[in-house]
């Protein structure tokens, strides 16, 4: 029972690479500085008089932008210490007289606008433009962009209008492509690109990192630094998947579906800019709210969501997968993540090769799998169940019409991912330096719980080959068991008829123990997917 | 009504496991469930450890509104199959125990009303955030959900133990606010009702439990299963749909 127990985390398990991915997009914290700064020049004319905004955020950058949209002082949380509330300092200089004036806060969750009562009068937050009429001093004191009553907005402690100098203008809710899809300055160096790449991702300002070490991998001419190059298209590797999910902003055309925002956009996710900035703005019909929202009849289909993987995301994995086979085994970089001191080297580049083919593979069963159904409609439909849906959908998880080739595609991925997945342990544990610092380390594992995992992975490649005796190293139990992927490789598996039968949402038994052959010597004490003891009630335990 | 989490598990659950489960089973299933990362022994240090925590509030009259105990609270590096990736962290909370009570008078404590002050994640909350709403600290990382061993709730109400709530497992998961729990125990005191489930859901916002599948439901007269039910803190029920 003890592996039906564990099938949740399995489940889970499943999508490790793309759990991974998603956590390091959600890393957050301070870094990255650009945009041109408000202050003097070299001409004879006296400069302009500036002002200053100062606060603490929790960890960030935060940009003032003017009218234009260009940046015209930036600062982020960098190398500063932090307050007794760990809050970090910031100061943005060089604020012009005269123009408006927008700030905005950029973390792991998006960008946020900073808002604040223009009549200081009913604290109802109402726009995000000021302008300073005088060299000011303004002190914003903690700028919060948790405010659960101001969600997808940055509310300063301290109403910026309060400061003499200071008046207020009307709300402005574009937010600037030096923002949204800032580009490296002409003719950056590949140190600053590196450096600011790199600030970028510690301050979870994915595009901007993206687009930085982009332009890094393509200034590569070959006389550089070996490591310098390994960097760039190791985080350009990283990056660019990541990037895809970061691109919100609708570009109005509610028909294609090129990027993540034509999605949203496809689903009828309110398309302003100030909703589509950060992850707690991104406003959706739902049609499980309790004011239910229908999702729009047009909303994609899995197949045109599978089209858009096929299209934009799979280029992009084997874009980073060819950048990683690049990097040299001698790779190795200190950078801050999440406001921690991390290093990366070939393990890690290994690691994210392994999970990069895992993508891939599931892509290619995915494609070999018809796996339609009518996202709006089956939502939309309020008695809805699991049997009705299967109804509806009487191909759904049948073989497509050309499966072989997919599949055993997918295998190859998946050996080459778990060969790659091998490599990195063994890189790891051989290391000599600390890992205490290693972005992706083996922990506390003992070298006996590191020898069953290598020893997991080998069964699990043998079994898409054939029967495997998957052994078992748990001192407590003998729980081996025989499993035979190689007829689901072959394409000799219609996983449709294995479905146990639906009443409503209730699982029956699964008609064959074996999965047509995948688990051969089922029903045993190790493995029995009908097992129906906890409670015994008709449901195996493995679908409770 | 088919909920869209349950649309999203049945495209997700269903595609991968019958694709790829069974391979990937085979490198885990050793690895059992819920569970703070494995191997983490005595010794080495975590961005926070500590043992023995409690933590009381109390009316402008003295009188215990609520109090939270556990064995231990920490913050450990969360685990991936063998790695771990630094800064990616859970925090582990070992035998927690909670108590609400609730008083016959006009303000919040009420005992009529329903139980909205009672807060799961308070303790969590206190421990791991400096300030309310503040994010976390960096020396923490990145904690991306809760892992509770052993779990227990008592509600009071005029001073006599009134619900009792247990668990042998939870996760929590911070954004959604939400505690999913296995094996779970509900119990009235005074009517001796009792619910039992593989897996309950409370939800922190709505403060009541879900169980989306099957219940045990006894009294003293005798007991039933059926599927679907929410029950609140009054030990209200009501039909899951």
């Amino acid at each position: 029972m003890k592996r039906m127990w564990g099938v949740k985390k399995i489940f889970s398990f499943m999508f490790l690479a793309l759990m991974v991915s998603v956590l390091l997009a959600a890393c957050g914290g301070g870094g990255g500085s650009d945009g041109g700064g408000g202050g003097g020049n070299n001409n004879q004319i006296p400069p302009p008089a500036t002002g200053t905004i100062s606060g603490s955020v929790s960890g960030t950058t935060v940009v003032a932008v003017n009218d234009a949209g260009n940046i015209v002082a930036s600062d982020d949380s960098s190398g500063k210490t932090p307050d007794a509330f760990g809050n970090y300092p910031f100061t943005l200089t060089g604020i012009p007289t005269g123009v408006n004036i927008r700030v905005f806060l950029i973390t792991a969750s998006g960008v946020y606008p900073m808002y604040f009562d223009s009549n200081d009068a009913d604290t109802i937050p109402d726009t995000n433009v000021f302008s300073l009429t005088t060299a000011a001093t303004i002190s914003l004191g903690y700028v919060n962009t948790n405010d659960a009553t101001q969600s997808g907005k940055a509310i300063p402690a301290n109403n910026p209008i309060n400061t003499t100098g200071v008046s207020s203008s009307s709300e402005n809710t574009n937010i600037p492509v030096s923002i949204t899809n800032p580009s490296p300055p002409t003719g950056a160096s590949l140190s600053q690109l590196i450096n600011d790449g790199l600030d970028a991702l510690n301050n979870g300002w994915i595009i901007k990192a993206r687009n930085y070490f982009k332009a890094a991998v393509e200034g590569l001419s070959g006389g550089e630094n070996q490591n310098d190059a390994d960097t760039s298209r190791f985080f350009y590797a990283l990056t660019r998947v990541i990037a895809l999910g970061f691109d919100n902003y609708s570009d109005g055309n509610s028909t294609d579906m090129n990027r993540m925002a034509d999605i949203l956009d496809r689903f009828g996710c309110d398309t302003s800019m100030s909703k589509r900035s950060n992850l707690s703005a991104i406003s959706c019909p739902d049609p499980n709210k309790s004011i239910p929202v229908p999702m729009p009849n047009d909303s994609p289909t899995v197949n045109e969501l599978g089209g858009f993987i096929n299209i934009i995301v799979r280029p992009e994995i084997e874009g980073a997968l060819s950048n990683l086979n690049s990097v040299s085994s001698s790779f190795n970089k200190a950078w801050i993540f999440d406001g921690n001191s991390v290093e990366s080297d070939y393990g890690d580049v290994l690691m994210i090769r392994a999970l990069s083919k895992g993508l891939l593979a599931n892509i290619d069963i995915g494609n070999a799998l018809n796996i339609n159904a009518d996202i709006d409609a089956e939502n939309n439909y309020t008695n809805n169940n699991i049997q009705q849906f299967l109804a509806n959908n009487l191909n759904f998880l049948t073989l497509g019409a050309n499966p072989s080739p997919l599949l055993a595609s997918a295998k190859t991925q998946l050996n080459s991912g778990l060969d790659d997945m091998t490599s990195a342990i063994n890189f790891i544990r051989t290391e000599t330096d600390s890992q205490n610092n290693d972005f992706i380390n083996l922990g506390n594992n003992t070298p006996p719980e590191i020898d069953e995992a290598l020893s997991d992975i080998a069964d699990a490649k043998a079994s898409m080959d054939g029967a495997t005796v998957m052994q078992d190293n748990d001192s407590i139990s003998n729980n081996e068991f025989i499993l035979d992927m190689s007829p689901f490789f072959g394409g000799l598996i219609n996983p449709r008829p294995l479905l146990p039968l639906f009443t409503g949402n209730t699982p029956g038994m699964f008609p064959d123990v074996t999965l047509n052959g995948v688990l051969p010597n089922a029903p045993n004490n190790n493995v029995n997917i009908n097992e129906d003891i906890n409670p015994a009630d008709g449901i195996p335990d493995i679908l409770q | 009504m088919m909920t869209r989490s349950f649309i999203i598990k049945v495209f997700l659950i269903l595609i991968s496991c019958l694709a790829s489960g069974a391979l990937i089973w085979s490198l885990v299933q050793k690895k059992g469930t819920l569970k703070p990362a494995e191997g983490i022994k005595e010794g080495i240090s975590y961005p926070l450890s500590i043992k023995g925590i409690s933590s009381s509030s109390y009316d402008s009259n003295g009188r215990l509104l609520m109090q939270i105990k556990a064995d231990e609270i920490k913050v450990n590096p969360r685990r991936f199959f063998v790695f771990n990736i630094k800064s990616i962290n859970e925090v582990t909370i070992t035998n927690v125990k909670a108590a609400f009570y609730f008083y016959e008078d006009k303000t919040q404590t009420d005992v009529n009303k329903p139980q909205t002050d009672v807060d799961l994640l308070k303790l969590y909350e206190g421990v791991i955030h400096q300030k309310k709403g503040d994010a976390v600290p960096k020396e923490f990382g990145r904690i991306t959900r809760g892992v509770i061993n052993g779990f227990t709730l008592e509600i009071y109400r005029r001073e006599k133990l009134s619900v009792i709530v247990k668990a042998n497992e939870g996760e929590i998961d911070f954004r959604k606010k939400i505690v999913e729990m296995k094996d779970v125990h509900l119990e009235e005191v005074l009517s001796k009702k009792i619910i039992k489930s593989n897996f309950a859901v409370w939800d922190n916002k709505e403060k009541f439990f879900k169980i989306p599948g099957e219940y045990i439901a006894a009294t003293p007269k005798g007991s039933a299963k059926a599927q679907g039910l929410k029950v609140d803190l009054n030990f209200k029920v009501e039909k899951l749909n």
